[in-house]
């Protein structure tokens, strides 16, 4: 009688636990098991920035959407881990690895700084990491010897962004055109780039380029030298740390000439208008863009709108600051977890090839058709080069040329 | 005796040469010391200082942009270390070896690949971790090394992102040229070493025993942040470099001692021979001279030695004295001689008397000056008591002050006082006085110095009288013109009132030779008022009387009631008046308004009076500058060139008192003196035969006089607004760049306080401010810079918060086509420049109504 009591107890203990374990199993929404993870390399440490987090913005959002509508490969959510680099490339480097070593991490997604992404190139493929960048520029980002390649861009172009402003030099009236470079892979890759438009552009000329390091103290004096070669209007490689110290420094010297300033898009990475001062609006300082709030794909943004103020309550887009990195992130993490399904599983190379062989995409920046294809790992184009300024309440104004 | 000293002291001497050797020997050995000491101080200074040049050089290295930039860009990495540490070196003159390092402290660039880091990864990190730099001293195959490190600082973010170490051996510095160079220049030198302390310690100890080599050690003290193992400089000279000099020397002293010694006991002797003898001598004769005063002495000399110059020059010495005693003597007489003739002459010439007197009061001296005013001869007054020269009553106040002279000091002493004097003819006058003690061979005396003043005295008082008379006079006119107005007037209404009455008698009408009388009466009387008041006004203004009440007046009303006015005497004489003004609204300036009603009248009468019948009267008025020039040009018969300065004078009508024209001849007085008053000018040009032309200005009203009077006519329109839409609280947006025209809008909605005017300058900021403030109507200015009104206006309606706003387009273009294009665009409504005020604030009532629906 007691060990048919005991057998019984435990058949029942065993059954109740099995309908418990099986059912909790069948509900497995509430907690986080086994997501996939999509690593992003950005530099939250560089002063004023505000890249990294509208980035981020995008990412999250992209990933509340799908996570909403079910996951990735049938139910798993998808999670972001985040790092700060600092826009130092040693330190991008050990974040890579670190990103590697994290199992189930399909992709890592990188920042503003070309100058970390163009050294995270190698590790990249040694790792078979696919690298997605959504904000750097230089072309050899995706324009290096390896193959596979496992960098792709949903972003601007340096070889895109030069002809343009170099366009917009000349519709300013004056033939004589100074730049400013930064004195990294960044600024060289720029430097090609606009060899090759000056090439096309035979009444252009070209009367001083300077070279100038990070952390630069003082770029008046560098405006002033290309000035004094008889400069009519100056084309600026720079992130916002050095442009605004130039518009700083030219408020504070209103004797100093001005010139029309056609700066690449850095300047939108970070608190331009806040650390530029009053300055700013007195001068003609245009930058490029490839997207604005106001020219969203509508369906696209309706959607959008919706759950940025589900997540996060935010209900005034034009308040956003660094536009690009948002719609850039957005985007492509939309593709990207399009690229996991395809591929079926977690396996990075799979999922590189994957996102080779997408279908056509309706993003916000653009309809893409595809995304990406074998030789192609570029996801925008030059036709989306704009050009915009500060308004008057700081926010991203676009301007007729 | 002599001798026995000499050997006396030949002993001494070489006893104390024996004595000193020793002593000399251990002094040498100091001194020998002390150089090295000197040597090594001035070699570890140049260690440290070369130490401390690499840390600075180090610090400033690590924070230079192009190194922090290096951190981060691979490329050239390599190179920019190699060209900053070439040049390093070369300063310096150490191999230094240069590495950078990334945030792990794992090297990424060094200037020498082949060379290996004395310290580990884990030390860089640290660095970079603490964002501090260090240093350390490692001794490595016996050489010291210094490594030091400093953080590299990423400007970007503030952090530390990795780190830039030097490494030297200091060995080397031993090697220099400049250090190596000191064992030629002092090659007394046996060695030069660096050495830690713990080689220094067991090297002394070894040497314990051996106190005569002479060495020394100097501590090198490195910055604080360098940690490591002390080092030390040691330096070592010669042995026999102490001895064989001494050695030397204590001979050759010995025989120079000897052979001097002998040679100066030869030479006293043959001296005191010879010239004691003549020093004897020469000492009599000079004690001779004290004893008789300066007279000729004189000084033996023979043999023409030094003793002999000596005799010489005592005796021209006493020559000389004699000379310069005379000379002295002659020259002081002569300067007091002079002194005192000038002295004399300046008080003989003075203008004015100059009396001493002794202590007691009499007189003592009584210059030519004194003599003509009292009118007493010098040798009269001499030795008598000054008091004879006052009147009978200053006498005894004058002794009072004499007697008690340091107790009326302050009131009398060097201040001029008026008192009375008295002449010799007993006549009293005036007389200022000014009295000062002096002392004359310890005598107290008195200089008194006078003045005549019975001149200046009848002219103050001439003066005063004067004054009084006019200050007299000026009442009496005023008080005169005052009631003579009162005195006049009334009989001249009686003439008046009873003459009119006479005049419109219904009852008793007048015959036509009465009617003659009486308009010949009543004119007669009309321009006896007329002469009254004129003459009463300019009475006022002389007097200062006056009163102006100024105004911003609009020319144009006044010169248009001037000339409708003055039409009805012209037209009498058939006389046309034309005129060019400026229109109503544009032109204002500060005048009173009926003083200016007054000039204007005034010479258009003139123009009128002083004219041929049917003739022609042409008025102007413009703008010059900042006044308003008006012109009253006539061409009548003129005024001859003689008779201008007569114009505005009073009571003179310039020839036309026997003719029948009318006029007091104070018109143009009057009128002159109302433009000045007015801060106008006023004059005329004329030839006679050509007419005259009267012109005066007036100061223009400055835009705040006229914004106050413009307030003015908006009060009046304020009667407008009673439609209850604008008594809400209600905002009202004007989009518009140009300043003025805000300004305008300002004021025409001052005095709607329930609404309130919101402006911006630009389409931007205006579609901003629209966003922000959600106004109730928006005012846009169509040609705006930048983005212009009408895609400002599209850009609104495509904005949900913004799109039902009403927005009133303002232009100045007025064509019908641009109304209706406007319109078509989308426009609530449009206004044209420049804005009317009614139409304006009808147009915003109409749009804030319709909303209020």
């Amino acid at each position: 009688m007691k060990h048919i009591l005991k057998n019984v107890t435990f058949v029942i203990f065993a059954a109740l636990s099995s309908i418990l374990f099986s059912s909790s199993a069948l509900h497995a929404e509430g907690g986080p098991v086994n997501p996939v993870y999509v690593g992003f390399d950005g530099s939250y440490g560089v002063k004023n920035s505000t890249s990294s987090k509208a980035i981020e913005l995008g990412l999250r959002a992209a990933m509340h959407e799908i996570n909403a509508a079910g996951g990735v490969l049938g139910g798993r959510p998808l999670e972001l881990i985040t790092k700060d680099n600092r826009s130092v490339a040693a330190r991008g480097l050990v974040n890579l690895e670190e990103f590697a070593a994290i199992e189930d991490l399909v992709a890592v997604i990188g920042d503003r700084f070309s100058p970390v992404l163009l050294q995270q190139i190698e590790p990249a493929h040694a790792k078979q990491m696919p690298l997605l960048d959504v904000w750097a520029a230089a072309d050899d980002i995706t324009e290096h010897a390896f193959t596979p390649s496992y960098t792709f861009r949903l972003s601007l172009k340096d070889s895109w962004a030069m002809p343009a402003m170099l366009k917009q030099a000349l519709a300013k009236g004056g033939n004589k055109i100074g730049v400013l470079l930064p004195n990294t892979g960044w600024g060289r890759s720029n430097q090609k780039a606009l060899e090759a438009a000056l090439a096309h552009s035979p009444q252009a000329q070209l009367v001083g380029s300077i070279w100038y390091n990070w952390g630069e103290q003082d770029m008046l004096q560098h405006y002033r030298s290309l000035l004094s070669s008889g400069a009519q209007s100056v084309l600026f490689v720079t992130n916002d740390l050095e442009g605004s110290l130039l518009v700083r420094q030219l408020g504070e010297r209103p004797d100093v000439l001005r010139v029309p300033i056609i700066s690449h898009w850095g300047v939108t990475g970070g608190d331009m208008v806040e650390a530029s001062g009053p300055a700013l609006a007195g001068l003609d300082f245009s930058f490029v863009q490839t997207f604005s709030f106001a020219r969203a794909r509508p369906q696209a943004l309706a959607a959008f709108k919706k759950t940025v103020k589900e997540m996060a309550g935010i209900d005034d887009l034009e308040k956003l600051a660094s536009p690009v990195g948002v719609g850039h992130g957005y985007d492509m993490m939309h593709i990207l977890a399009k690229a996991i399904d395809t591929a079926g599983s977690t396996n990075r190379a799979t999922i590189r090839d994957a996102l080779e062989n997408l279908g056509p995409h309706n993003g916000l920046v653009r309809d893409y058709n595809p995304p990406f294809s074998a030789n192609n790992h570029e996801a925008l184009g030059p036709e989306l080069v704009f050009f915009a300024k500060y308004g008057a309440d700081g926010m991203i104004v676009p301007v007729e040329p | 005796m002599m001798l026995s000293t000499s050997a006396l002291l030949l002993v001494i001497i070489f006893i104390t040469s024996a004595f000193s050797y020793n002593a000399l020997r251990d002094m040498s050995l100091k001194v020998t010391n002390q150089a090295l000491e000197g040597h090594a101080q001035t070699f570890r200074h140049d260690l440290e200082t070369r130490v401390y040049a690499l840390v600075e050089n180090l610090k400033e290295l690590s924070s230079n942009a192009i190194i922090a930039n290096a951190l981060t860009d691979d490329l050239g990495r390599d190179v920019y270390l190699r060209d900053f540490v070439a040049g390093l070196s070369a300063s310096e003159g150490f191999a230094i070896t240069v590495a950078m390092t990334n945030f792990q402290g794992k090297v990424i660039a060094t200037n020498r690949p082949g060379e290996n880091l004395m310290l580990p990864m884990s030390w860089a990190a640290g660095i970079v971790e603490r964002a501090k730099g260090d240093g350390r001293i490692i001794l490595s195959n016996g050489a010291p090394y210094l490594v030091i490190a400093e953080p590299v600082i990423f400007r970007n973010t503030e952090t530390a992102e990795g780190a830039l170490i030097f490494q030297v051996n200091l060995r080397e510095w031993l090697e220099f040229e400049r250090i190596k160079s000191i064992f030629s220049i002092e090659p007394w030198l046996s060695s030069l070493n660096l050495e830690t302390v713990s080689e220094i310690a067991s090297f002394v100890t070894l040497n314990a025993h051996r106190k005569d080599i002479p060495i020394t050690h100097a501590a090198l003290s490195f910055p604080p942040s360098i940690v490591g193992e002390p080092l030390v400089v040691h330096l070592a000279a010669q042995e026999s470099f102490i001895q064989d000099p001494l050695d030397e020397l204590l001979g050759n002293v010995a025989a120079m001692s000897g052979a001097i010694f002998i040679i100066a006991l030869l030479g006293s002797f043959w001296l005191s021979k010879t010239q004691t003898r003549k020093l004897t001598r020469l000492r009599q004769e000079a004690g001779e001279l004290s004893k008789a005063k300066v007279q000729k002495i004189s000084f033996t000399s023979d043999n023409r030695d030094e003793v002999d110059d000596l005799a010489v020059a005592f005796s021209i010495l006493v020559e000389e004295l004699q000379q310069a005693y005379r000379q002295l003597e002659d020259e002081s007489q002569r300067e007091i001689q002079q002194r005192e003739l000038r002295f004399q002459s300046i008080i003989n010439n003075s203008a004015e008397g100059i009396i001493t007197l002794s202590r007691e009061g009499l007189i003592e001296t009584f210059n030519p000056s004194a003599e003509a005013i009292f009118g007493y001869a010098e040798t009269e007054v001499v030795g008598k008591n000054i008091s004879m020269l006052m009147p009978q009553e200053e006498r005894a106040a004058h002794d009072e002050y004499l007697h008690h002279s340091k107790l009326h000091a302050p009131r009398i002493i060097n201040r001029a006082r008026d008192l009375f004097g008295l002449r010799k003819n007993g006549a009293r006058f005036p007389l200022e006085l000014n009295v000062s003690p002096m002392e004359l061979n310890g005598e107290q005396k008195f200089i008194g110095i006078m003045r005549d003043i019975s001149e200046r005295k009848e002219f103050e008082n001439r003066i005063n009288a004067a004054r009084v008379e006019a200050e007299q006079a000026n009442l009496a006119k005023s008080q005169f013109l005052s009631s003579m107005s009162h005195e006049l007037r009334t009989p001249l209404n009686a003439v008046m009132g009873f003459g009119q009455l006479l005049e419109l008698d219904h009852d008793h009408p007048l015959t036509e030779a009465q009617k003659k009388s009486v308009s010949q009466i009543l004119k007669g009387g009309k321009h006896l008022l007329e002469l009254i008041d004129q003459v009463l006004n300019l009475a006022k203004i002389e007097s200062g009387k006056m009163t102006l009440s100024m105004e911003t007046v609009d020319v144009t009303t006044q010169l248009m009631d001037a000339v409708a006015m003055a039409r009805t005497m012209a037209d009498k004489r058939n006389i046309h008046i034309e005129y060019d003004i400026p229109e109503e609204g544009t032109t204002f300036v500060r005048a009173d308004v009926t003083r200016l009603h007054q000039v204007l009248l005034n010479l258009l009468s003139n123009a009128t009076k002083y004219n041929y019948e049917g003739g022609a009267i042409s008025l102007k008025c413009k703008v010059k500058g900042d006044v308003c020039r008006f012109e009253v040009k006539d061409n009548g018969p003129g005024i001859p060139a003689h008779m201008h300065d007569k114009v505005f004078a009073p009571f003179n009508r310039l020839g036309a008192e026997g003719s029948t024209v009318e006029g007091t001849g104070i018109g143009l007085t009057i009128t002159k003196e109302l433009v000045l008053l007015m801060h106008g000018e006023i004059g005329f040009v004329s030839e006679q035969g050509d007419g005259a032309m009267f012109w005066f200005e007036l100061p223009l009203a400055s835009e705040k006089q006229m914004r106050q009077s413009v307030k003015l006519t908006i009060e009046s329109i304020k009667t407008m607004a009673h439609d209850p839409a604008l008594m809400a609280d209600r905002k009202v947006l004007y989009i518009e760049d140009n300043p003025s025209n805000l300004q305008l809008m300002e004021m025409i909605l001052e005095h709607h306080a329930h609404l309130t005017l919101l402006t911006a300058q630009n389409a931007e900021l205006g579609i901003a401010m629209a966003k922000a403030e959600l106004p109730a109507l928006i005012l846009m200015d169509i040609q705006l810079p930048g983005m212009n009104g009408i895609d400002a206006m599209r850009a609104l309606r495509l904005n949900p918060k913004t799109a039902a706003i009403p927005v009133i387009a303002i232009s100045a273009n007025a064509m019908t086509k641009d109304i209706q294009y406007a319109r078509d665009m989308g426009f609530d409504g449009y206004l044209t420049k420049p804005l009317d005020i009614p139409t304006t604030l009808g147009a915003i009532e109409d749009a804030l109504g319709d909303e209020s629906e």
